[in-house]
């Protein structure tokens, strides 16, 4: 260990190490880093339990989904399709009765009596919802002609070539704690503030 | 896959479908393409190549693997949600792994009143995960597969320790392998930021360590 300027102290080569590792620096530092290297034990000490480290760390057993992932992604995914229309149809409904009620209205007025008496109808307000888009207009459903077999995935009958009943499934539980949407949306806010 | 069309989104508005066999062979970008063109194992494909990473990742970074799992799932909900709204210009991977990585950091957040939890789902995972024995490595003798687990386990417990922002960088890094670049964008920190990070994320690291390693 030295605390020679020209050469390296130990503050630089910790401070830096992640240059001198990932190979950003140039020949001539390099040849600095390396010449610490051999000089001060500490250093050398501090690479090694690095290396080490991060060997063992990599050598974790790594994980793989579980065999419901997919059903269960396609079961989700199949009611974000879902709300989409359902938004869209409360939608349709709310214009229907504003649609009924404006001829309701008319017949009334036109009716022969109507020139003897003034019939006044109050009608109660309608809220007309503006409908929420999950899905783009643009992107296909997966869900329109053929017989709903999973998101993203070909009608049946076209799948022959996949292991039986892994991607014709109907409907597949949702497991107890992935059925709160509520508590997923809380947590998993996009970060805006970042 | 004898023939592959002409696939690049940005010479063509709607590329031309391709069949389910050649999906394999196509970019991610690429993928994204023949989803909306209306190819629909193009998702799947997506899927199958991004499940097991994006839970790796979001395992060592919460800690917790069934909640991970749980997050994988919100990170496909949210890309299914928006593909229409992907750039191909850009990374379909960054892209995906900064929705993960926002998940995985808001779940930080709302965990960190109780920073026990953590270190119970390290805990209760390293249990399950390493119960049979005989099923590791078995040119070691005992002892030394207790030392190689019991040290593995450190090493796990040491990471947990780190902060959470030095955490993402360092598993970005280290275990994805992923570029400066690439971690800026899905971070959202500059390049200095990242590197300061994960230069204090590996010395912290070395220095929890060092006592059992050497
Ligand atoms: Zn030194």
């Amino acid at each position: 260990m030295t605390t020679d300027a020209v050469t390296m102290v130990c503050k630089e080569f910790i401070d830096r190490y992640t240059d001198y590792r990932d190979e950003l620096l140039s020949s001539d530092e390099r040849a600095r880093f390396e010449e610490h290297l051999e000089d001060c034990e500490s250093c050398r000490r501090y690479e090694r339990v690095l290396s080490r480290g991060l060997t063992l760390w990599r050598g974790l057993p790594v994980a793989s989904a579980s065999p419901d992932f997919l059903p269960r992604l396609q079961h989700r995914l199949y009611h974000v399709e879902d709300a989409g229309k359902l938004s869209t149809r409360r939608h349709l409904g709310s214009a229907a009765l504003v649609a009924v009620a404006s001829v309701g209205l008319l017949a009334v007025t036109w009716m022969p009596f109507a020139a003897r008496a003034s019939i006044e109808v109050e009608l109660p307000a309608v809220a007309v919802e503006v409908p929420v888009t999950f899905v783009a207009d643009g992107q296909p459903s997966l869900f329109e002609e053929p017989p709903y077999v999973g998101p993203f995935l070909a009608p049946l009958g076209t799948t022959l070539d996949e292991p039986a009943g892994l991607f014709t499934t109907n409907y597949v539980p949702i497991r107890g704690d992935s059925t709160s949407p509520t508590e997923l949306r809380r947590t998993g806010q996009l970060d805006e503030s970042r | 896959m004898e023939t592959t069309p002409n696939l690049h989104v940005a010479e063509t508005d709607v590329p031309e479908r391709v069949g389910r066999q050649q999906l394999v062979g196509l970019e991610d970008a690429e993928l994204v393409a023949q989803y909306l063109a209306g190819q629909r194992f193009a998702f799947q494909e997506l899927v199958g190549r991004y499940q097991d990473r994006l839970l790796n990742f979001i395992y060592r970074t919460i800690g917790d693997r069934d909640r991970a799992e749980d997050l994988v799932q919100e990170t496909f909900v949210r890309v299914y949600r928006h593909l229409h709204r992907f750039d191909p210009t850009k990374k379909f991977s960054t892209w995906i792994y900064t929705i993960a990585s926002n998940l995985a950091k808001n779940e930080l957040r709302n965990r960190s009143r109780n920073p026990l939890v953590l270190f119970q789902a390290i805990k209760k995972n390293w249990e399950a995960d390493h119960r049979p024995l005989e099923f590791e490595d078995n040119t070691y003798s005992p002892d030394d597969l207790f030392r190689k687990r019991h040290l593995r386990e450190k090493v796990e417990a040491a990471v947990a320790e780190l902060p959470e922002h030095h955490r993402v960088v360092f598993v970005l890094r280290e275990l994805e392998g992923k570029t400066y670049e690439e971690i800026s964008d899905i971070t959202g920190v500059t390049l200095g930021t990242v590197k300061s990070r994960l230069n204090r994320a590996r010395n912290r690291f070395a220095q929890i360590i060092a006592p059992m390693l050497d």
